[in-house]
């Protein structure tokens, strides 16, 4: 879900970008030729300056990033404070920032890190990771219809929320990147501050086993 | 019953290998066609899983997690500030920012015991005036308190406003149309419902104000030379009204930010403001920071409904008064303020005197 912005200084530098061979018939840097770019390429304009770079990353993870800082707490605007101090530090900093995965997945780091970091400031109640009311990564899964039975759906439906329960926030936010956000164990490793890979997998793995009883219900859901 | 819980243990395991796969993962949440040969292919081989399969599958398109709106204005709003370069409170070092959450938590709790005062005033008040008048087909809603009486009112979009003494407020009925506009005089705050389809702009004599999302303090009483508005969470867009042009300078002001416009020679001053001197007066609390003795005597009058007449006032020109008075009454507060500045007092009826 991107979106355009229109900055006014958008195309305004043309004979830099030559060498970079990735110009319209006009001549000029616009988004679509970003859009074949890949994340290196992307940083390399970015920390020369280019605006149309730093609006282009804004707009392809502007979306996912809020989702996922929202994730976090239930205050919006803890979450677009956030935001916004990355985007301004990042701007500052942008000579001295080197992309080693992807754009996107230092992205999330960095707001992960400050988002906890505010909320600590700010003596946000769910703060406390594992022990909160409010529910980081609160996850559920959706039920169609199948049962005619009313009874027998509203109880199933009742142990299946309680089942997903007793997944721990960690493992839901590693649910979440995983099949929500489309990460790699690697990428997951990185952002949730793992030394390896393995123990992502195994976070995973117990997230699953977790949800065993969920599963089972699941099952039971869809073979009636 | 428990037939099926064992094929549900049986599956477990195939189940868990085709989750954590990631080229499966990819398969079901964007398919691609070589993606695709490949699964249908794998399927072939391994009949029995196809249960598996399938249910895998599904667990993974019916998780679900909490999803907010992110309007354009939200991303528009953060790009802006983002190239302003003016970084939050959580950073800069002053601790505002935990002033304003504690504002806002108490609030919440305020804005409940309000609304139930409000109801109540609804049916017994009678100094609460309710007059509305036909205008083509939509009425004219105005709500206006008399001096010493201070409202909260929720205007049908949602919006809560909660109305100073000596003020009032006009709207059209239902909000029809594809603005939402009051028109003010006098002091509001305003707690705007949000719906980015329709504005909600206050109009006061002087300017008017373009809200986005926001929390903000309008004051513009007649009687007083400086008109302000101060913005407490959102943003807002202050235009001046007496130039007609519509392309005239827009305003835009930040959170803690403050824009104030001078009738008398049509200056305006942008800054930051103190938000315990612009915003207590919703919590019932007068607050003077080096005001001047025409100030004071104003807003006392204004927010006790009294008539002050001053006997030697040439004795009070250089007055600075600082305090603060917390829900006190007339009484306790012409006192505090007469032992400190020397003076004396009498309070009959709607009259009090001040002889210095």
């Amino acid at each position: 879900m991107r979106r355009e912005l229109n900055r006014p200084n958008e195309n305004r530098d043309n004979n830099s970008d030559f060498e970079l061979g990735k110009k319209d018939a006009f001549g000029s840097l616009n988004q679509d030729s970003l859009n074949s770019l890949d994340d290196v390429r992307l940083w390399e304009l970015f920390r020369e300056g280019k605006e149309i770079a730093f609006s282009h990353i804004y707009g392809t993870h502007f979306e996912g990033l809020f989702q996922y800082g929202c994730q976090f707490t239930k205050n919006e605007s803890l979450v677009e404070d956030a935001l916004q101090d990355m985007f301004i530090e990042l701007r500052e900093k942008r000579k001295q920032t080197i992309i080693q995965t992807s754009i996107r997945n230092y992205l999330f780091t960095c707001l992960r890190r400050r988002i906890l970091l505010y909320k600590k400031k700010s003596n946000d109640y769910t703060t406390n990771f594992e022990h909160s009311r409010f529910r980081l990564f609160d996850m559920e899964i959706s039920t169609e219809q199948k049962i005619i039975d009313e009874q027998i759906k509203s109880d199933n439906k009742k142990k299946l929320k309680e089942a997903i329960k007793l997944i721990t926030n960690r493992q839901r936010e590693a649910i979440y990147c995983l099949y929500y956000e489309g990460l790699n164990y690697e990428e997951i490793k990185e952002l949730m501050g793992f030394t390896n890979i393995r123990s992502v997998r195994n976070l995973v793995y117990r997230a699953l086993a977790h949800m065993k009883s969920a599963l089972s219900l699941f099952i039971l859901w869809n073979c009636y | 019953m428990s037939q099926i819980q064992i094929m549900a243990f049986k599956s477990e395991k195939s189940l868990k290998l085709l989750l954590m796969d990631l080229n499966f993962r990819d398969w079901v949440i964007q398919p691609k066609p070589e993606t695709k040969r490949y699964w249908k292919t794998w399927l072939k081989n391994n009949p029995d899983k196809k249960e598996d399969f399938l249910l895998a599958k599904e667990l993974i398109q019916k998780l679900e997690f909490k999803r907010v709106e992110v309007s354009d204005e939200r991303y528009e709003k953060i790009f802006e500030k983002t190239l302003l370069g003016k970084k939050s409170n959580y950073v800069s070092k002053n601790q505002f920012f935990i002033k304003k959450l504690d504002l806002r938590s108490y609030w919440r709790v305020a804005a409940m015991l309000v609304a139930a005062a409000f109801i109540s005033l609804l049916y017994f008040s009678k100094q609460f005036h309710n007059s509305e008048g036909m205008t083509g087909q939509m009425e004219m809603i105005t709500k206006s308190n008399d001096a010493g009486r201070k409202s909260q009112i929720y205007l049908p979009d949602g919006t809560i406003v909660w109305l100073n003494s000596k003020s009032s407020i006009q709207y059209k009925s239902d909000f029809s149309g594809s603005i939402r506009s009051v028109n003010l005089s006098g002091e509001a705050y305003f707690e705007v419902a949000k719906d980015p389809s329709k504005k909600f702009i206050v109009k006061t004599s002087t300017m008017s104000v373009t809200a986005i999302g926001t929390q903000f303090n309008v004051n513009a009483f007649s009687s007083v030379d400086r008109h302000q508005v101060a913005l407490a969470e959102g943003k807002v867009m202050v235009q001046k009204t007496d130039k007609l042009n519509e392309d005239d300078q827009k305003i835009y002001l930040d959170p803690g930010q403050s824009l104030s416009i001078f009738k008398s020679n049509g200056q305006m001053i942008q800054s930051s403001f103190d938000p315990k001197k612009v915003l207590s007066w919703r919590d019932g609390v007068i607050y003077f920071d080096d005001a001047v003795f025409e100030e004071v005597v104003e807003v006392l009058e204004r927010w006790y409904g009294k008539t002050i007449i001053v006997q030697n006032i040439e004795k009070a020109k250089a007055w600075q008064f600082s305090s603060e008075f917390n829900n006190e009454t007339l009484e306790n507060v012409m006192r505090n303020i007469s032992y400190s500045k020397n003076f004396e007092y009498t309070i009959e009826g709607e009259t009090v005197k001040i002889i210095f």
